[in-house]
């Protein structure tokens, strides 16, 4: 029986990979447009979305750090190309940041979950790591489970969700109120994909952003391997996109049976 | 992080929201796959030395019996996650004869691992005798449970167990330098023999015979014998590497 509702609502912890995601793919489906008019639309699609979010959330809150907060940069994506008003994109970064609740953090309590007993080590490196700011969102999280709440950790980086994996399991961070194994790293687009299931995202708009993914990947190898992808990698990649809208094929046929559409 | 990792990971997390029918199943799930990808490259990193892959496991035919598939040399092992609800593991024999299947059908599997989606991922390994003694004994399976072990401490042990241990004569043991260099002239002698065979190779074309005469066998006789004697004094294998790959193609030292 697959999964198409929600059973419960969470606290949610986004990190700014996926404010960039959302801001590149918006902008890429506005293409058509230019200007002042691009950055509108992309900035209402964004502010759109993060409503629905917001409305899966315990406390109708988005949440993420300061210091992840102010990583986000709308001209480092898409919107970069386009000609437009620095001022315009500052407005917009601040109407996309006003969005959350903020949390700073301390160093310490970085360096702490750096410290911790047997963390692994390719994940805790303070150059090759986890960043400090990838860091203040476990914090975040786990500051979060006092609450009672499952935490969800929305992100785009594997690191980050594998570190959040092991740290829900450390037996010295249970400290009452503080739960760590209520903290769950996710990645934004399989939770999307369940807003989508809920009927909560149009199908149209969860194809879009997983086009997007799959188009980014394909551009961000072959500019890696410089003149175009090696074939081993390259039919690697094609066989995981088929099995990607394979299985979103088979999403959507949940969600058109939860609607009765199938039935 | 790799982009190709993106999509391997978004294919996890879908798939686990299919194959589980509660959201907390699938987090269970999600998590319990993270960990043994951690694990398992902890595991990787610490033994450089043997050849061990950990893949999805994707079989040509049949059903997907086991969702991982660890290579070391020349065998393998299988890992099957079973969610656990209450973080107790529980074993129903309606698996057994699948398993059993798996590992005859692929006779260089060791043992098939199950895994339950517990904190710790407790463990448990089966070998095929194990399976079938299960399978006409099921009243057995209670009391296997009792022998779950994390995962990452399982590992280890099941590849240790794996390992062949050459029984080394004493005497030879004790005298290390005598056998080294036994090694070593015996290699000495057949590398020579072998370049001055190639020394007097006899060429037609005369750009052939000329390059052969410019071409510095002795020089290159010392340099490698003297790897080997670095090899022999126990040089890692990585400096040997860059010391043989420092070899001029064309014999100029």
């Amino acid at each position: 029986m697959p999964i198409t509702t929600f059973e419960e609502k969470t606290y949610l912890v986004i990190d700014n990979c996926v404010l960039s995601m959302l801001t590149d793919c918006f902008c890429d489906g506005h293409k058509r447009l230019s200007g002042i008019q691009l950055l509108h639309e992309t900035q209402q699609s964004i502010l759109d979305l993060l409503n629905i979010m917001k409305s899966f959330a315990v406390d109708g809150s988005l949440h993420t750090t300061q210091v992840v907060s102010l990583e986000y940069q709308p001209q480092n994506g898409i919107l970069g190309n386009h000609i437009l008003d620095r001022r315009h994109i500052k407005t917009m970064a601040m109407q996309v940041r006003r969005q959350f609740e903020l949390l700073g953090t301390s160093p310490n309590s970085i360096q702490y979950l750096r410290e911790l007993p047997k963390a692994p080590r390719h994940l805790i490196h303070p150059t090759d790591g986890l960043s400090d700011a990838d860091m203040s969102l476990i914090h975040l999280g786990l500051h979060l489970t006092q609450n009672g709440n499952k935490v969800f950790l929305l992100s785009n980086d594997q690191d980050l969700l594998q570190f959040s994996s092991w740290i829900r399991i450390q037996k010295c961070l249970r400290n009452p109120p503080m739960n760590p194994v209520n903290l769950e790293g996710m990645l934004c687009l399989a939770y999307l994909d369940l807003l989508h299931r809920n009927c909560d995202i149009s199908t149209k708009q969860m194809s879009q952003f997983i086009n997007y993914l799959i188009r980014d990947t394909g551009n961000r190898m072959a500019e890696r391997e410089k003149v175009s992808l090696n074939p081993k990698k390259g039919a690697q990649i094609l066989d995981q996109i088929a099995a990607i809208n394979q299985v979103f094929a088979k999403s959507i046929e949940d969600k058109l049976n939860k609607q009765g559409v199938l039935a | 992080m790799s982009e190709n990792n993106l999509l391997k990971g978004l294919m996890d997390e879908f798939m686990a929201s299919f194959s589980q029918d509660s959201q907390d199943a699938m987090m269970r799930r999600v998590n319990a796959e993270r960990l043994i990808r951690l694990y398992a490259g902890q595991f990787i990193d610490q033994h450089q030395a043997e050849s061990i892959r950990i893949l999805p496991d994707q079989r040509l035919a049949g059903e997907d019996v086991a969702d991982f598939l660890v290579q070391v040399d020349d065998y393998d092992l299988r890992i099957v996650l079973i969610d656990s609800t209450n973080g107790v593991p529980q074993l129903t024999v309606k698996y057994i004869q699948e398993w059993l299947d798996l590992l005859e059908d692929n006779p260089s599997t060791a043992f098939m691992i199950v895994v339950w989606t517990t904190d710790e991922l407790l463990a448990l390994p089966f070998s095929m005798v194990q399976l079938q003694t299960l399978l006409k004994s099921p009243e057995q399976v209670e009391d296997c449970l009792l022998n779950v072990t994390p995962l990452n401490q399982l590992i280890p042990v099941i590849i240790q167990q794996q390992v062949k241990n050459w029984e080394i004569d004493e005497d030879l043991s004790q005298k290390p330098d005598e056998r080294g260099r036994d090694c070593y002239s015996i290699f000495a002698e057949k590398i020579g023999q072998a370049i001055d065979k190639e020394a007097n190779r006899r060429y037609k074309i005369e750009e052939r015979l000329k390059a052969a005469q410019e071409f510095p066998y002795q020089k290159e006789k010392q340099v490698i014998l003297s790897i080997l004697e670095d090899a022999l004094e126990g040089k890692s294998a990585k400096e040997l590497e860059y010391q043989l790959t420092r070899l001029p193609r064309r014999g100029s030292i």
